[in-house]
């Protein structure tokens, strides 16, 4: 085989490779959030934040508010909205999704509250939906509520 | 090899690298088609979710309390009754064509009680092909004052 012969096949070759690259990562690059997982995630959370805790009588959006300010409820806000978040969570989106969700500083120590299944903070990359949604406080500050949902 | 088999090799491997360009840009394009039209129903199906709950929760049937300032809220009592009422024939066929081809279930999570219920608001009673989605929002139970986590379950028939 001659050297310009030689020069052709390894251009197509290289073309052939550039196309096949560009195709993937087209493929794969543009599956981020979509309009469904957006309205899924909020519908979801608009439903978790409005549902009573009955053991503390108030809502779990007060709840989140009393954990973050601290104070005295007849209930320890704090436990109270790890545990509705993680059953709600296993129950209304468990079945369908791999998902992380994270109430940011929300305990009186600055500590996050993370519910999650089988889907990791530290693999970014793998979160096809991420939904935040501030829940107001006194003071003008706010606690946000992060859904990522997996692929 | 010679240099005249060498020649002839040329446009045949010109047709094979060309050949392999296309299959992959068609894969692609009935790729990204695909992808599209089942996103396209499934927006569809979700935008409908939310327009029958915004409906149902605006009946008188089923609508909660004027005092309850949840959004999209459903009363479960009034949801229990009127799952009976659609139920009976004079109820089915007055509310059928609003309802369509469609069932609607509403399922929610008493967290005191750590148990799922549900409640068939209206059974198309039809078997086949159907398209399932589901949309959240929070249901008010008169007798305790609570909100309850509740999801709306829709199957449409074709």
């Amino acid at each position: 085989m001659k050297k310009g012969q030689f020069e052709m096949l390894g251009l197509a070759i290289i073309v052939v490779v550039v196309v096949l690259g560009v195709v993937l990562y087209i493929s794969f690059g543009t599956q981020n959030t979509t309009p469904q997982t957006r309205q899924y995630s909020t519908s979801f959370q608009t439903a978790l934040l409005d549902t009573t805790i009955p053991a503390c009588d108030m809502s779990v959006a007060q709840a989140i508010r009393a954990c973050k300010t601290g104070g005295r409820y007849g209930c320890d806000p704090c436990v109270e909205v790890e545990r509705t978040v993680k059953e709600l969570a296993t129950y209304g989106i468990g079945t369908e999704y791999k998902y992380i969700l994270t109430l940011e500083s929300v305990l009186p120590s600055g500590e996050d509250i993370v519910v999650k299944n089988d889907c990791e903070k530290e693999n970014p990359e793998g979160f096809y939906s991420q939904y935040q949604n501030p829940i107001p406080i006194a003071q003008g500050g706010a606690v946000n509520m992060i859904l990522s949902l997996c692929r | 090899m010679k240099k005249g088999q060498l020649q002839a090799l040329e446009p045949i491997l010109a047709v094979i690298i060309i050949a392999i360009i296309l299959v992959i840009g068609f894969i692609y394009v009935v790729k990204i088609s695909t992808n599209e039209s089942v996103q396209d129903e499934m927006l569809s199906a979700e935008n409908e979710d939310t327009a029958t709950l915004t409906m149902l929760s605006a009946m008188p049937e089923l609508a909660c309390a004027s005092d309850i300032k949840e959004k999209n809220c459903i009363d479960l009592e009034k949801a229990k009754l009127f799952s009976q009422l659609l139920k009976t024939p004079s109820g089915r066929s007055y509310y059928a064509s609003l309802f369509g081809k469609r069932d609607i279930i509403i399922t929610y999570f008493d967290i005191e009680k750590k148990q799922e219920n549900t409640i068939v608001l209206f059974d198309y009673e039809a078997q086949g092909a159907s398209i399932g989605s589901r949309t959240y929002f929070t249901a008010h139970d008169a007798a305790t004052k609570n909100m309850h986590f509740a999801i709306l379950s829709i199957k449409r028939f074709s």
